[in-house]
């Protein structure tokens, strides 16, 4: 489907990775593949997740307490390990949405792109 | 937070597994890509799959277990790889962490634990000085019992008074006549001390009713009772002295040593007839200082003890004094121990500076590795996770062997502080420098300490390239050897220097107390020890003063026939044991008795028999030596030393002369018929005096006719019954015939003691070799971290260098002009680090007055040797890395890089 590439996607900035998996799994449990397709689709492929980190993030995650985990079974029957928002997670979401807005409409101002 | 659910490495491979299966198959259904290329996709759009597996692993709880390893495997086998700088930096600090420890070992051992008594750093004695009328030194006197009770009375300083006092005795044996060395000692002395018995019990209060009970001290009762645990009530063999029947009640543990010293055997004094001289032990009240115990001590002193005389030469020092008992044990060594303690700091400064250089050096030559192990993905922690294996690694190879030498030096030092003589010889020179030397135990507090030190140094330094890292790119840093930063070179160098001072300072330290050592040893002592027997014999105490006489002159008549022997004769003490009397004054004529007696040196008496003098090699300058028949001439021979010549007849020839002896009642007429070279008698470093030899027959007829006590007629006349043979062979090879002869003649006599003089010689100057051998041990090592350093900071920089040496080969630079460059800097480090230890040395061996004979802890002569033989070595070690850049190939050089 896409046929973007590579180096026109935009590498995430650090710690906004986490917030865009506390976002997806707001939406319900997922696996980490699913998480990753659903960032990259949600973003029109803008957005490139390296494979290699999501996995480290998650266990962060999992780490703080604002994900959890366990073993089930996915749509075709194969065994994956969903990652739900735990309720810490979601207080999290809501304050980093609520931080990350304020940043992108400051640096909006400052570049004169803002949406006021 | 929740508590940590450890995952184990299997369920996260899973899931990644998960993850690239679900990732190949969206590939093929949404950009129709064959399996095998999506799998491949999938893995590669994953990144390091291994990295992230790891990084996933190190979050783990008990990672760094393993971690740590993997990383002790991984540094094990570096060091493998690198054998030399493994085996140079673990002896490094296992010669500092082992010197370190047994130095502390010992001083703490001796100077700072306290004595095995109860409240022993209260513990103190009361001692009165006075100035000798023979060598004008310092003894101290000890009072009569009664004194001591009167004193115990007075004093409201201390409480707890005890006395004792040394009564030795001969006893008579199987084996020929023995001393036992016993002690008077108030009965409730142990009880003060807070000392039980081992057997049976220790004497107490009650004892002073029936005095006749002994405790025995450990030793003797192995020896004597062959360690009977049925000893008490068993009696003291003591036939031939003139003790009564002594009951033993009890056997101390080993190693009671009161207040020195152990003893055969403790007695209780009898307050019905206390007779002798005793010293005193007390301990101070509480919140008692030393000085008001002092100034209490000389007002009840003055009061008890007879006024000095009016003609006394004045003290230097207060005439009564309290000494804290622990200090007057180890206030002789003291001075030493502390030059000790210095040292061995100074070469743990030295290991740690070698250390560090090391570890510079080492991290230098890996930054190249660590760049290569950053690039392809360890972080910087892992990094310093790995230096630190690598630093822990060596810590503790360097701990266990140090641990080892640690050990091995507190055993070498304690052989080294032995004295191996018998009999008297052994109450004279001690059986050890070393006071409480027994006490002595490896120290795992101080052997802690020293490896706390070296661990840190090598963390310190060790680490430095992995933090380093995070400064330097990696690219550069592989790619190239020359981003050394100056400032390492500059510290290392920096390093070198201080190694060099302060192997400067012990080497010229070390070399004043070995040039000392060897002045003293070849001192001229006015006797050849080579092929004497020295041996002192022990008569029973039963013995009269004729018996005696006839004894040694039948033993010294057999001696003498015997083909082996050069000479043979007797002597009241021999040399070594530093026993001087005087008796009467000798007036030549034309001098008056009055003035004789004011003389400052007066001559010493010394009685012997013929064959005393040559048997020693005492050169005569003049005259012969004493004959019988002197004996029967109406004015008697003498023989007297140079000195003595001088101060009776100065400017003449004394030989032939006739001279006064005068005594209170009478006077002899005797005439000078020898002069013999003077001698040092007593020790190697103790100034010859004026001596006057007499035959112990005249002088048994003099002490007889002024009615002197027993006691003092025998000690004056035969003293220690000292008799020196000259041996045509090895004298050790004649020793069991000298036994022979002995026993034949009387087989009552005991042989005190029977050894080779040279062995005497030897062991009398213990103390000295003991601090030569010690800092020479130490200096020599400092020496050789630093001759390290140096050829380390050089050989690195003409590895850095190679490049522009090869320039300058390719331009025309001889080999010469090469060497030169290199050992420029060589000489640049020696020169600096030696200047600066010379001065440094020139500040500090103050230290080493009063261990020194025959030069000042300035001797030019030794500063000028050291400087040079250091600076000789310190550029050899230079001239291996010169010589190596002389063989730089330029082709090579400009094409390695």
């Amino acid at each position: 489907m896409s046929t973007r590439k590579d180096d026109e996607r935009i590498a995430l900035l650090q710690g906004t990775l986490d917030l865009l998996i506390l976002r997806t799994l707001l939406f319900g449990p997922q696996h980490g593949h699913g998480i990753t397709v659903s960032i990259q689709r949600q973003s029109d492929d803008a957005l490139l997740v390296d494979h290699g980190s999501l996995y480290p993030a998650l266990q962060r995650l999992e780490d703080k307490g604002w994900i959890a985990a366990e073993w089930g079974t996915s749509d075709n029957n194969r065994r994956a390990r969903f990652y739900r928002l735990t309720k810490a997670g979601r207080k999290q979401l809501t304050a980093e949405t609520r931080q990350w807005k304020r940043l992108t409409s400051a640096i909006g101002r400052i570049l004169g792109t803002g949406e006021a | 937070m929740w508590p940590c659910r450890k995952r184990s490495d299997r369920d996260f491979a899973d899931e990644i597994d998960d993850h690239v299966r679900r990732e190949a198959k969206r590939l093929v259904e949404e950009e129709g890509l064959n399996l095998a290329d999506a799998r491949a996709r999938a893995l590669k759009s994953f990144g390091n799959l291994v990295q992230a597996q790891e990084r996933f692993h190190e979050r783990g709880r008990l990672s760094w277990l393993e971690d740590l390893r993997r990383d002790l495997v991984y540094a094990a086998r570096t060091f493998r790889r690198n054998p030399g700088f493994a085996a140079i930096a673990v002896l490094t600090l296992a010669l500092g962490i082992g010197a370190t420890t047994a130095i502390y070992s010992v001083v703490d051992a001796i100077l700072l634990r306290p004595l095995p008594f109860a409240n022993s750093d209260r513990l103190v004695r009361v001692v009165e000085n006075e100035v000798g009328s023979l060598s004008g030194n310092i003894f101290q006197r000890s009072l009569p019992y009664q004194q001591f009770l009167d004193w115990r009375a007075r004093t409201t300083t201390l409480t707890d008074v005890i006395a004792f006092r040394d009564a030795p005795t001969v006893v008579r044996t199987d084996e020929g006549a023995k001393r036992l060395w016993g002690a008077r000692i108030s009965a409730d002395s142990f009880v003060l001390l807070g000392t039980e018995a081992m057997i049976g019990r220790a004497l107490g209060p009650a004892d002073e009713r029936d005095p006749n009970v002994v405790v025995l001290g450990f030793e003797a009762w192995t020896r004597i009772f062959r360690s009977d645990p049925g000893v008490v009530g068993r009696q003291l063999p003591i036939s031939g002295s003139a003790l009564p029947p002594l009951t033993v009640v009890g056997v101390l543990a080993p190693r009671f040593e009161f207040p020195t010293r152990p003893m055969d055997f403790y007695r209780p004094f009898d307050p019905s007839s206390p007779g002798g001289q005793v010293t005193l032990i007390g301990r101070l009240r509480d919140g008692v200082s030393l000085s008001a115990a002092m100034d209490e001590a000389n007002v009840i002193g003055t009061a008890l003890r007879p006024p000095r005389p009016a003609n006394a030469p004045p003290l230097p020092v207060p005439r009564f004094e309290v000494q804290g008992l622990k200090d007057e044990i180890v206030k002789e060594l003291r001075p030493a121990l502390r030059v000790l303690l210095a040292t061995v700091g100074v070469v743990l400064m030295v290991v740690c500076a070698n250390m560090a250089n090391l570890l510079l050096a080492r991290g230098t030559a890996r930054r190249r590795e660590m760049a290569v192990r950053a690039a392809i993905g360890a972080g910087r922690a892992r990094l310093v996770r790995q230096m630190l294996a690598e630093c822990l690694l060596l810590a503790m190879a360097g701990g266990i062997v140090g641990a080892l030498i640690g050990a091995a030096g507190v055993a070498a030092v304690k052989h080294l502080a032995t004295i191996e003589v018998p009999g008297i010889f052994r109450l004279l020179f001690g059986t050890t420098i070393l006071p409480r030397g027994h006490e002595v135990v490896v120290d795992l507090k101080v052997f802690g300490v020293a490896f706390g030190i070296a661990a840190a140094t090598c963390l310190m330094f060790g680490l430095l390239p992995a933090l380093q890292l995070s400064r330097t790119n990696h690219m550069l840093a592989m790619s190239s050897r020359t981003g050394t930063p100056r400032s390492e070179t500059r510290l290392r160098s920096f390093l070198v220097v201080c190694q060099m001072t302060m192997a400067t300072v012990l080497l010229v330290g070390a070399g004043l107390l070995i040039h000392s050592f060897v002045k003293l040893t070849t001192v001229e002592k006015g006797y050849d020890a080579s092929n004497v027997i020295s041996m002192q014999l022990l008569f029973p105490g039963d013995y009269p003063m004729a018996r005696k006489g006839e004894t040694i002159d039948a033993i010294l008549n057999r001696l003498r026939q015997h083909s082996s022997v050069q000479s043979a004769g007797f002597s009241r003490a021999g040399v070594l044991i530093g026993e001087e009397i005087s008796y009467g004054t000798f007036v030549p004529p034309g001098r008056s008795l009055s003035e004789m007696q004011a003389a400052s040196e007066k001559p010493r008496l010394r009685s012997i028999t013929e064959g005393f003098l040559p048997a020693m090699g005492i050169r005569f300058l003049g005259g012969r030596d004493l004959t019988d028949a002197d004996l029967r001439s109406p004015s008697p021979g003498i023989v007297i030393n140079r000195r003595a010549a001088a101060v009776l007849f100065p400017g003449r020839n004394p030989v032939g002369e006739v001279l006064n002896w005068e005594f209170n009642k009478f006077q002899v007429e005797v005439r000078v018929v020898g002069v013999v070279e003077e001698l040092r008698n007593e020790s190697l470093d103790q100034q010859p005096f004026p001596e006057v030899f007499v035959d112990y027959r005249q002088l048994r007829d003099i002490v007889q006719r002024v009615q002197a006590p027993p006691a003092q007629q025998d000690g004056s006349v035969f003293g220690l019954l000292s008799f020196a043979v000259r041996t045509r062979g090895e004298p050790d090879a004649m020793i069991p015939e000298v036994t022979g002869i002995v026993r034949s003649v009387d087989a009552n006599a005991g042989i005190d003691s029977i050894v080779p003089l040279e062995r005497l010689v030897t062991s009398s100057v213990t103390r000295q070799r003991f601090y030569a051998v010690i800092l020479g041990a130490f200096a020599a090592i400092a020496a050789v971290l630093a001759c390290i350093g140096v050829y380390g900071v050089l050989a690195y920089a003409v590895t850095l260098r190679t490049q522009e040496i090869g320039i300058r080969m390719a331009l025309g630079a001889e080999r010469g002009a090469v060497l030169r460059l290199v050992l420029r800097q060589g000489l640049i480090l020696t020169l600096t680090g030696i200047g600066i230890g010379i001065l440094g040395a020139r500040l500090s061996t103050q230290l080493l007055q009063g261990m020194l004979f025959g030069l000042t802890p300035f001797d030019p002569l030794t500063f000028a040797v050291v400087a040079l033989l250091f600076g000789a070595v310190a550029l050899g070690a230079s001239y291996l890395p010169a010589r190596r850049a002389t063989t730089v190939n330029p082709v090579v050089a400009l094409r390695a890089e």
